[in-house]
């Protein structure tokens, strides 16, 4: 147990005084050493070392203390005793040769701190790296100084420079005398070493501009200057490897436009390795494929659950120039990403990474995060592959309503809706998302075939409780697929009245004039512009539209085409 | 106290600690005094007394004058040898503190003024009173001092006091300066002995020990930055048979220097350091028979040469920790040998790449010890100044000018070691160079031999304070080969360096 080897008698005694500073300041290493910085225990120990250390100072002056091996002494007295070598605090700095140590009246809070700091990091380093002395030199303290020894643990190691005659005991070999025959040389003029102003400017410039470097890129175009010039380098393992802990570093830090910039440069190594040994080749490849390892890719979670500031584009440029074999460790981390706008980013840069393969997404797509599937699908949309088709099918059964619309969105992209059998297939849907999908792309198709079963599917009872809006849908499509041998029954129905009639019953027949209007032709305009005169708002109103549209196509008899999905789906998807 | 070196087994009284604690406030005090200074006159002859111009640097220099006297009981600057002095402190000049001192020295030169002291703190009537003293110098006046002395009392300014201008050489430093040699001596040799530690690391393929490296590098910062002429003095002791460890200390005393003239920090001039320490590490890795070949290499030979700066970039990059001073100094290494204009150079790089500060400082420091060094395929070694010549002609294509112009400004015209035929006929030998970048070519120097070529006991002279340039004078009229007169330039500087 450190300790006083003496008892106290004097409350006043400065001896007193120093051993409280040094058991204070032991005790606030000791504390730092287990807890972080803003650690209340530890705060509370460094304002009560600085307390002390200030009290001290102001009655009794500049604070030495002799470092001896396990001892804190004061004025030639051990005043703090440890001999716990891998904790002492008199042994940590005596073993780097720091044998006093003096606190300046002027000391202030933030050096105390800094002090401490600095111990700290002393027990951390690695002897062959740094060492406490070196630590403190490089702190630059201003009322915190201390003395050292050489290696008081290794012995002396500085030679004796060589011993050398004294000129004294020479004498010239020739006389100098016939050095006045000698020419006098051209002193060299003022300008060439005279610094102007301006140019004393320039390179405090460039010191400034030097100090805002970033060493870790200076670093990488080191490595790769390297990596290129040394052919037969044999230690080009170790060049890859500082390369592949840099992106690391990179990546861990959420640095991703370095980890881009580093990882470009490598593959630009990669591509341009025809002129490199068959051995370099084959461990640049590696050291490439390593990159996509899971265990590097799982790097990654943490930083991108943190969120991303800014643009998304570094991160995006860094994950497509990843090897194919990140593809599984990156759906894994589709999972366990929490961020929405980085998942949409994981998502694109696995389209280019997978190039066109769904395989190891359709094997995926039965996981029970619905958000994980939607993904999936979204990844598939963007292959295009139309061998995707069963396994939509699949998902466009998925519970989640977010999974079925983003499946009929795939469907779309890879050409489902160009299908009318399918199309009528999914009007039986229990699915609204599904059918009134099914009814837009039957619309857009204009088949024929369509007209009878949605013609059907208006009729029935159920149709007529609709809102406005689903009906509408169903009618246009049924417009737009209707063959001109359907103009009677629309006709009937839109001539339809009775004497009690109610609003889902003026519905049906304003839905009746959409279609009249779709199917168009001479006796139909007849027909809309009775309409038009119609009292109910809404019969009025699909009248007009109907003959606007009419009018519109006069030039060509087409139908208008809807779009088979929009900006804004692709804005909402993922 | 913080050198690293390691002076005393025992600690230091409090008194010595709190005395090396106050040099070093005093000296950057001063350096703010020099520059108030420089303010201060340069602003009073061109606004009025009144003016704010001219009142905003009088209450900065009021003001350092005061942060000075609680250090220090009284503010003396003292003028020695070009060199400016706050109290017994040396003030270190840099290149952003270069015209201040310049104009400094350059006014208490013209008064004839060896001391300027303040006894007590000066009112602001006082100071405008003693700058406009200062200003009022007559080029025909035969006794400045005298006048000023005299202008003194007339504007009863009785608590500054003055002292006369002494000869060179006259400081009266000499107890400082030898602690000062000493420590220098102890540095160097230290470096030399850690390098040796560093080569037979690298060859036997084991982890350097860069924490020796960081503290002796740290010795050489602390040592330049206290005076550098005593490391600067111990570069000319070339070491033929160990000319790799002796050229690495030496290129990184010459670096330090530069930096330290610079105006780099102390954390900066540690990196530069050790960028110096290590830029011939991959040498490490040559056969022997490569290293001590007098012939010319051949094409592979010159190619495996030319590979040095890469395999020293991962000898460097085996390094446990990759701090920024590492790599700085792995960037320095692999850049020291590209011309400063991209034009020549090795290694071959994929992408022109403009060397860094590092590496320039590092290119000038290696060519010149390497040219004044004698070596395997070249025995005689160039005199410093033919190769301060040869290197002023590759001054803007393999190095940065304005760096160039620095370490002339650090070495001198006739470069620190150099024999010299005087006007005189007498043979010297430079000591140090003129502090003033204007008088480079009239340096400190140690009279060898008389004209008739006998040696003389050694008297020590200041070319600049010595008399005029006619012939017969005691001018440089050019430099000679100190071989053909059998002096051995080190012994000197060594015999200077342990005096």
């Amino acid at each position: 147990m450190p300790g006083a080897p003496h008892q106290w008698d004097s409350p006043e005694d400065p001896i007193r005084e120093a051993r409280d500073v040094v058991l204070q300041l032991a005790r606030t290493v000791n504390t730092r050493r287990i807890h972080l910085p803003n650690n209340p225990i530890y705060q509370k120990f460094l304002g009560e070392l600085c307390a002390k250390v200030g009290g001290y100072l102001a009655k009794q002056g500049t604070l030495v203390f002799g470092i001896h091996r396990f001892e804190f002494q004061y004025e030639g007295e051990a005043i703090y005793n440890d001999s716990n070598q891998s904790d002492s605090l008199p042994f940590r700095l005596y073993k780097d040769g720091v044998s006093a140590l003096a606190f300046y009246p002027g000391v202030t809070e933030e050096e105390l701190r800094d002090f401490v700091e600095t111990i700290h990091r002393g027990y951390e380093v690695s002897s062959a790296e740094d060492d406490v002395v070196t630590l403190l030199w490089e702190r630059h303290f201003q009322h915190i100084s201390y003395e050292v020894i050489d290696n008081p643990l290794e012995g002396q190691t500085v030679p004796e420079p060589p011993a050398v005659e004294t000129p004294a005991t020479r004498v010239a070999s020739i006389a100098p005398a016939a050095a006045q025959d000698l020419k006098p040389e051209e002193p060299l003029s003022l300008e060439s070493y005279v610094l102007t102003e301006a140019e004393v400017e320039k390179l405090r410039e460039e010191m400034a501009t030097e100090a805002t470097w970033d060493m870790g890129f200076q670093l990488i175009d080191l490595i790769f200057e390297v990596l290129a010039v040394q052919e037969e380098m044999e230690d080009y393992p170790l060049a890859l490897d500082i390369m592949e802990r840099v992106i690391r570093v990179f990546v861990r830090r959420g640095s991703f436009g370095q980890a881009a910039r580093t990882l470009r440069a490598l593959r630009d190594l990669e591509g341009d390795s025809a002129r490199l040994p068959e051995r370099h080749r084959v461990l640049l490849a590696e050291a490439v494929e390593r990159i996509g390892e899971a265990e590097r890719i799982r790097d990654l979670g943490p930083v991108l659950n943190k969120g991303l500031e800014g643009e998304t584009t570094d991160l995006e440029a860094y994950l497509r120039m990843l090897p194919r074999r990140a593809v599984e460790p990156l759906l894994d981390l589709l999972g366990e990403v929490n961020v929405r706008k980085v998942r949409r980013v994981l998502c694109e840069a696995l389209v280019d990474l997978i190039g066109g393969d769904i395989q190891p997404l359709v094997k995926r797509l039965d996981d029970s995060r619905w958000f994980v599937v939607r993904n999936l699908v979204y990844i598939v949309r963007r292959t295009g592959n139309r061998s995707a088709n069963p396994y939509l099918r699949r998902t466009l059964e998925h519970p989640h309503p977010r999974v079925r619309q983003e499946t009929l969105r795939a469907m779309d992209a890879i050409g489902m809706a160009r299908s009318a059998e399918f199309l009528l297939g999914l009007l039986e849907s229990n699915d609204d998302i599904c059918r009134t999908w099914a009814l837009e792309r039957l619309a857009a198709l204009g088949d024929t075939r369509a007209a009878e079963p949605l013609w059907k599917l208006i009729r029935t009872r159920e149709f007529r409780e609709r809102s406005w809006n689903d009906k509408r849908a169903y009618f246009e499509a049924l417009g737009k697929c209707a063959p001109p041998e359907m103009l009677p029954v629309v006709q009937a129905l839109y001539e339809k009245r009775g004497w009690f009639e109610k609003p889902k019953d003026l519905e049906m027949r304003a839905g009746a004039a959409i279609v009249l209007g779709l199917i168009g032709g001479e006796q139909v305009v007849g027909l809309l512009e009775q309409g038009c005169q119609a009292e109910e708002p809404v019969m009025r109103e699909a009248c007009r539209q109907a003959l606007d549209g009419i009018r519109r196509r006069q030039p060509s008899a087409k139908p208008e085409e809807v779009p088979a999905h929009t900006q804004a789906d692709e804005e909402e998807t993922a | 106290m913080t050198d690293g070196t390691g002076q005393a087994a025992t600690p230091r009284p409090a008194s010595d600690l709190k005395l090396r604690q106050i040099m070093e406030g005093v000296v950057d005090q001063g350096r703010i005094l020099v520059a108030d200074l420089h303010k201060v006159l340069k602003n009073a002859q061109v606004h009025a007394r009144d003016n704010e111009a001219f009142l905003r640097p009088l209450a900065g220099l009021s003001k350092t004058l005061n942060a000075i006297r609680a250090l220090q009981e009284r503010v003396v600057l003292r003028l020695v040898d070009e060199y400016l002095f706050i109290g017994e402190h040396r003030l270190r000049v840099d290149i952003s503190g270069y015209l201040s001192f310049k104009s400094v020295v350059e006014v208490l030169k013209r008064w004839r003024l060896g001391t300027l002291t303040f006894n007590a703190p000066p009112t602001e009537a006082q100071l405008i009173a003693l700058v406009d003293l200062l200003l009022s110098w007559n080029p025909d006046d035969e006794d400045p001092y005298i006048t000023f002395v005299a202008g003194l009392r007339r504007a009863g300014l009785d608590t500054i006091t003055v002292g006369e201008l002494q000869e060179a050489g006259g400081g009266g430093m000499e107890a400082g300066a030898r602690d000062a040699r000493l420590l220098a001596r102890r540095t160097f040799f230290k470096a030399v002995a850690v390098i040796k530690e560093v080569v037979q690391s690298v060859e036997g393929e084991q982890v350097i020990n860069l924490r020796k490296v960081k503290r002796v590098v740290q010795a050489i910062v602390d040592d330049i930055m206290r005076d550098e002429l005593f490391l600067l003095g111990l570069t000319t002791l070339k070491n033929y048979d160990e000319y790799t460890t002796n050229h690495s200390a030496n290129v990184c005393v010459l670096s330090v220097s530069m930096g330290s003239r610079m105006g780099y920090s102390k954390n900066d001039l540690e990196a530069l350091g050790m960028a110096a320490f290590f830029h011939d590490i991959g040498k490490t890795k040559w056969p022997k028979e490569l290293l001590y070949k007098e012939g010319k290499p051949t094409p592979e030979e010159w190619r495996m040469m030319q590979m040095h700066p890469c395999t020293g970039v991962t000898a460097l990059l085996k390094l446990k920790g990759l701090s920024d001073a590492v790599l700085r100094s792995a960037l320095a290494v692999f850049e020291h040998h590209i011309y400063w204009d991209r034009s020549g150079g090795y290694p071959a790089v994929i992408r022109p790449r403009d060397p860094g500060l590092f590496a320039r400082v590092i290119a000038i420091a290696d060519c010149f010890d390497a040219l004044t060094s004698a070596r395997v395929y070249r025995k005689s070694p160039f005199r410093p100044d033919q190769a301060l010549k040869m290197m002023l002609e590759k001054s803007g294509t393999a190095f940065d000018p304005l760096l160039m112009k620095l370490f002339i400004n650090i070495i001198g015209v006739y470069p620190i070691g150099t024999l010299v035929l005087l006007g005189t006929g007498e043979v010297a030998l430079v000591l140090a160079p003129n502090p003033n970048p204007e008088s480079l070519h009239l340096p400190r120097v140690k009279i060898l031999f008389d004209v008739r070529g006998n040696p003389v006991e050694p008297e020590t002279i200041d070319l600049a304070a010595s008399n005029g340039a006619g012939p017969g004078e005691r001018q440089i009229i050019r430099s000679l080969d100190p071989e053909a007169y059998g002096v051995k330039i080190a012994e000197h500087f060594h015999q200077v360096t342990a005096a």
